[in-house]
């Protein structure tokens, strides 16, 4: 070896790396994006930042976020100048949620997303939500027992998907849903309640990356348990007798188990059908009536007959949104390429033959009878 | 061809034909791919897969008949001394320009990916003098190093199969809705995905076994090559949505684990990329020995050390001129052709004149 004093020399100048750093001292996080169309056609986007406050008494720092919005253009456009207004640079690479605004959602939310795509420091693992009225107003609430309003929407996000009534997706796995033509995605709806907490009520419908309309949380997660993601919980209150005088009598509640579904897409003549088959093994949380194991024939059958009535009203939804969040569409490409070719590749949804069949079935009724 | 310091055992040169195949193409072959064959990228892949088997049978054929002298030695002993030093120097530029590419493509995704801001001769100048640095301590070496990042191979695969749990299988069907022509057509893009492993044609002489077992040898790494690309296509066809998604992103593969974050890491593709790295800079020395032997031989030095900075000078120049993705597909299909000719047709004509004139070494008990 001759000396290998100059290429220590080399190594040092060029290892450090010094063009790319990102100090995160200079780094403001972003951890939700709001998207909002503005009545002339602009655009609208809002950010929230964590801004941490070192505690008076306490070892633990209190973090609490503060709002910043701009018009523009692009995303990117408004981005530019909300960077104007704050000290330090924003950093999106940590985001974990992006929101719409029901007029941004309804005019098409693929376009606005590009640029988390494009930009190789976006972070896909982030996920999509619809607001009722404008976004940007949840970034503003003022939830009281946590300071941090994107810590909040996310937990209260968390618990939705956990309790199934909105499904686990990010915007990698949803992309591909998107582009797809045989397929349609669904996002969390949220709603803001008197200006202090917000609430996920249930899924918006997207007809080919546009907004339709909402279906209330029980019917996401029947149309979660039908598209079979079913989350950790997927929990029902239904009324299964109607002749007792004390009212709660009526009802029970109750857990789904375990479940089974199948799906199968017959074409005849060009016809298409489709026959959902979803068999729920249920745990009963509570019946006020008592006495499970006597009348378990009546509650399976009752209960059997009522979900499937509401699985065939859910689907009745989907069809006229034109949401096809099963992929029907999909799996015509699939398994029956030449009956996709002549179909309309817009409405085929709608002309869709359904056959939904619930069968529930108890398996489990607690420490009690 | 007696310096018993540079031989390799026939396991090594398994490995080394594998990391020569797999290279800098990996991240951008099921888009090229599905560009082309759609659904069908993996039969093209498979298909890719049996036509470098057949050039390999053509390459073993023409090591059978010369055992010990590479390709820059049997080029003059069957042409004669001047199409011989023609053909030489054309390989050896042929390697450098294919080289460059690699070299260029390598920064490219870099740029893009993790350094955006770094000029892009720094990373290019940082891998050539590993390379070099690898070349330079002789075949023995080389194929030591290629063993040992081998296990590489199988982190890369772990990710891409830990992300296939968000796979829709649906997109794969109708299997075979091309044609066998467009299927063809994506073959194509994959074959030059596999290409690597004329390597063989010039190291043979100094691999330890005999012409069947390096026959075995270069067949195993090949089809390890043809389901390993499959598998990866596969993965990412059902992935991605195969008719627009896949065409949208360039590096479908590092994209699919982007969007995966673990306990302790996040951005998984960059770590990705840094495996990768060491991929690429495999198949960089790769060629980055082939064409400075080639200059050796052509000035009839003993040792092909003293062209490496050569070489990588002539690399770095090439590689800094394209600077956008137009000039990439320009390049791309200047060397279409030129492929095909030196490693497809000047071998096999080269066997096919070995036979008419029967001509062969007669000693070869080494």
């Amino acid at each position: 070896m001759k000396s290998q004093k100059p290429i220590f020399v080399l190594l040092c100048l060029l290892l450090t790396g010094c063009w790319d750093q990102h100090l995160l001292k200079n780094a403001v996080l972003v951890q939700i994006l709001s998207l909002d169309l503005t009545d002339n056609e602009d655009l609208l986007l809002g950010v929230s930042i964590p801004i941490i406050e070192e505690a008076a008494g306490g070892p633990q720092a209190l973090v609490k976020s503060e709002t910043f919005s701009a018009k523009g253009h692009t995303p990117r456009d408004s981005r530019r100048k909300i960077d104007r207004e704050i000290s330090g640079i924003l950093d999106t690479s940590k985001n974990k949620l992006i929101l719409f605004g029901e007029q941004m959602a309804a005019s098409g939310i693929y376009p606005p997303l590009d640029v988390i795509w494009r930009d190789p420091r976006n972070s896909l693992g982030a996920t999509l939500g619809v607001v009722e009225g404008e976004a940007v107003n949840l970034l503003n609430i003022t939830p009281k027992h946590e300071t941090n309003v994107s810590e909040y929407i996310q937990d209260a996000l968390t618990s939705a998907e956990e309790n199934s009534i909105i499904p686990n997706q990010t915007i990698q796995t949803l992309a591909s849903e998107m582009l797809d033509p045989g397929e349609d995605i669904v996002l969390p709806y949220l709603k803001i309640n008197n200006k202090k907490s917000a609430v996920v009520v249930g899924l918006a419908l997207m007809n080919e990356k546009k907004y339709v309309r909402s279906i209330s949380p029980q019917d996401s997660t029947l149309l979660l348990l039908l598209n079979n993601k079913k989350g950790k919980y997927a929990r029902f209150t239904k009324q299964v007798n109607n002749d007792e005088e004390q009212k709660l009598k009526n009802y029970i509640t109750f857990n789904v188990h375990k479940m089974k579904r199948k799906l199968k897409v017959q074409v005849k003549n060009g016809e298409v059908s489709v026959n959902i088959y979803s068999h729920l093994k249920i745990n009963v949380e509570e019946y006020p009536k008592g006495d499970v194991p006597k009348e378990i024939d009546h509650l399976n059958e009752a209960l059997s007959k009522e979900l499937t009535k509401e699985a065939n009203q859910v689907v009745t939804k989907l069809q006229q949104s034109n949401c096809d969040v099963f992929g029907i569409g999909r799996r015509l490409i699939a398994l029956h390429p030449k009956t996709w070719d002549m179909l309309d590749k817009k409405d085929y949804f709608k002309n869709i033959k359904f056959k939904t069949n619930v069968k529930v079935e108890i398996i489990k009724n607690g420490i009690v009878l | 061809m007696k310096q018993n310091k540079n031989r390799i055992t026939n396991k090594q040169l398994v490995f080394m034909i594998i990391q020569a195949q797999i290279g800098v193409g990996i991240l951008s072959l099921p888009h090229d791919v599905a560009l082309l064959a759609k659904q069908d990228g993996w039969i093209s892949t498979l298909l890719a897969g049996i036509i470098s088997q057949a050039i390999i049978f053509a390459f073993w054929g023409l090591s059978r008949r010369f055992p010990s002298s590479s390709l820059y030695e049997i080029l003059p002993k069957l042409l004669g001394k001047v199409v011989g030093k023609v053909l030489i120097l054309s390989y050896a530029l042929y390697f450098m320009v294919t080289g460059s590419l690699v070299l260029a493509r390598y920064s490219d995704i870099l740029d893009k990916w993790i350094l955006p801001r770094t000029p892009n001769w720094i990373t290019m100048v940082l891998i050539l003098i590993t390379c070099i640095y690898i070349v330079n301590a002789g075949l023995t070496s080389i194929a030591r190093f290629y063993v040992l990042v081998s296990p590489i191979l199988f982190v890369l695969l772990v990710l891409i199969v830990y992300a296939m749990k968000d796979a829709n299988f649906l997109y794969i069907f109708p299997v075979g809705g091309h044609s066998i022509l467009t299927i063809l057509k994506g073959s194509k893009e994959a074959a030059f995905s596999m290409l690597g492993f004329e390597l063989f044609l010039f190291i043979h002489p100094y691999v330890q076994a005999s012409g069947k077992e390096k026959l075995i040898a270069i067949t195993t790494a090949n089809i390890f090559v043809t389901f390993y690309y499959t598998f990866l296509v596969f993965a990412a066809l059902v992935y991605f949505e195969p008719n627009i998604d896949i065409g949208l992103t360039p590096e479908p593969l590092l994209y699919m684990i982007k969007a995966y974050s673990f306990q302790v890491l996040e951005r998984t593709d960059l770590f990705f990329l840094s495996l990768w790295l060491v991929v690429v800079a495999t198949s960089i020395a790769n060629w980055l020995f082939l064409s400075s032997m080639g200059l050796a031989s052509l000035f009839r030095k003993k040792h092909y050390a003293g062209c490496l900075p050569i070489v990588a000078g002539v690399n770095l120049i090439l590689a800094l001129l394209p600077d956008q993705g137009r000039d990439f597909e320009h390049f791309n299909h200047f060397l279409g052709p030129t492929h095909y000719i030196f490693i497809g047709i000047i071998p096999i004509l080269l066997l096919i004149l070995s036979w008419v004139f029967s001509k062969k070494e007669v000693v070869n008990n080494l």
